[in-house]
């Protein structure tokens, strides 16, 4: 059989055989990434609204360095919180290299830029009348920051999903402070990784076939939410 | 210092819903181990025999030699093992490993394209070998990883007297499976450990042209990290490991194991170069 038929057919097999131990690297995948997207989005959806609303000397200078970050390589930011984490660094003695702690840690940094960044975006769509008008309505100072963020969910959610796209789909990270140890700290871009380099390519391949199944139910589910809201 | 942490991990952990690692983190013994000994499979299920018998759960990271080596002189592990005896004496010498203890032995064997343009496979020794593909330039992947492997190919570069340079010579910079993979996608010759090539082997069109020569001779050894060094190490455990791979029930289990058919490791070691099983 051909390769891309084999990999179908293997993909397939994944997942309906609920093997428990594929199944648990996927949780571990949307764990971790759920984790620190969740970490860094309520750090950063109010950083990106106050960034929006304040002039201040040296924003245009941050917003460069910003949109510089989202470039950031992956093995670059592992090897950072590597040498950070590692024994011999200095937060070695807190022995948390290798774990899934250290992971969140490492797609923290890597998806906060992203997603400050989308969201500073979306906080500078809104209409600069929603301000006024609720304060001509009599809103309080909470009334008024609700009212802007009902205005601007659609782009916060997207950036949000950016984030989480960017999480779930890493490898460098999940591999350099992971360490992909089975059972632990593996995820589905580990297990491709590994299996890539035994030479079960149908096998790795079908494993991201999962990958863009899982990431896709976790964008419908986002989806849905979104339009309950509406 | 300490509240920062305390914090950070209260955080991350509760999100994450976890039970809190360092809790039961006593019964926990870290190990790195090279890539050869995890794409053959043996690793797991000595690692898996050691859980049973023992109920010490087994955290494995996987790299080549040279990385494994660095990872544990820093301490991050608590057990390493490797197939680099040069690099594994300096370990040792250097003070960051104790204990350095012969687990199992394969050897390495050269493989290429079935026409053999280089006439690798009637050569006197490995050495001849490699002096033959540098002097007919057929293409040679290197794995330029300072893994276990890739040091050997140096040593056998050296006896050869030619140091690999020009278009024929393609240093890599991959772990195992992928220089195999690469060499069998361009018709290349490369070195290649038995258990990897193995369990590659129906796969691959490449053909193994040479093997059996003394220098080919591939030693794995386990080694303690040094708890003088790493006061965290957690000694008592990787006594245990190291007394159970290479113990009886270990020794058997390598003896045992096979990959379609053909057994990968041999038990046990002798030291300079002597091979017994």
């Amino acid at each position: 059989m051909n390769f891309f038929g084999k990999a179908f057919l293997d993909a397939f097999n994944l997942i309906f055989r609920f093997d428990a131990e594929l199944y648990f690297v996927v949780w571990t995948s949307i764990k971790i990434s759920m984790t620190s997207v969740f970490l860094a989005s309520i750090l950063c959806i109010p950083l990106a609204v106050v960034f929006s609303a304040r002039k201040f000397p040296g924003k245009s200078f941050l917003q460069s360095l910003l949109n510089t970050l989202m470039a950031m390589p992956t093995v670059v930011v592992g090897l950072f919180l590597f040498g950070i984490l590692s024994r011999q660094g200095p937060l070695g003695g807190w022995g948390l290299l290798y774990t899934q702690t250290a992971m969140v840690m490492g797609q923290f940094i890597l998806i906060f830029p992203i997603i400050l960044n989308l969201a500073i975006a979306a906080a500078n769509t809104a209409d600069p009348r929603i301000k006024t008008t609720s304060i001509a309505l009599g809103a309080s100072k909470t009334q008024q920051v609700l009212l802007f963020m009902k205005e601007v969910r659609f782009a916060m959610m997207a950036a949000i999903v950016a984030g989480f796209g960017r999480a779930i789909g890493e490898v460098g990270v999940a591999m350099m402070l992971g360490g992909n140890i089975e059972g632990y700290t593996r995820t589905m871009t580990t297990a491709i990784a590994l299996e890539t380099s035994k030479g079960e390519f149908e096998f790795a391949l079908a494993l991201g076939m999962l990958l863009l199944l899982v990431a896709f139910l976790v964008n419908s589910i986002l989806e849905r939410f979104q339009k309950l809201h509406k | 210092m300490k509240s920062i942490k305390l914090l950070l991990l209260l955080v991350i952990h509760a999100v994450l819903l976890l039970p809190p690692t360092f809790v039961s983190a006593d019964e926990l013994l870290r190990i790195a181990i090279t890539t050869t000994t995890e794409s053959s499979g043996i690793a797991r299920v000595l690692n898996k025999s050691f859980t049973e018998q023992t109920g010490i759960r087994i955290h494995t990271v996987i790299h080549g030699s040279g990385q494994a080596l660095r990872t544990a002189k820093d301490g991050n592990v608590d057990v390493v093992m490797a197939h680099a005896p040069e690099l594994e004496k300096t370990f040792i010498d250097k003070g960051w490993g104790i204990e350095r203890k012969p687990v199992m032995q394969n050897d390495f064997v050269i493989v290429g394209p079935i026409d053999d343009p280089a006439d690798v496979k009637n050569s006197k020794s490995a050495a001849v070998a490699f002096g033959r593909i540098a002097e007919s330039e057929q293409r040679f992947v290197s794995r330029n990883d300072i893994s276990g492997t890739h040091i050997k190919e140096n040593l056998l570069w050296r006896l050869a007297g030619v140091s690999p340079e020009g278009n024929w010579y393609i240093p890599a910079g991959a772990g195992m499976g992928k220089v195999l993979t690469m060499a069998d996608n361009i018709g290349a010759y490369t070195l290649c450990d038995r258990g990897t090539y193995l369990a590659f082997k129906n796969r691959l069109a490449l053909v193994l042209l040479y093997e059996g020569d003394e220098i080919l001779y591939n030693p794995y050894h386990i080694m303690i990290v040094n708890p003088d060094k790493h006061p965290h190490t957690k000694i008592n455990l990787a006594r245990k490991y190291m007394q159970f791979i290479t113990g009886e029930k270990g020794q058997q289990i390598i003896s045992d194991y096979r990959i379609n058919g053909k057994r990968a490791f041999n038990p046990g070691v002798i030291e300079d170069g002597n091979r017994t099983n």
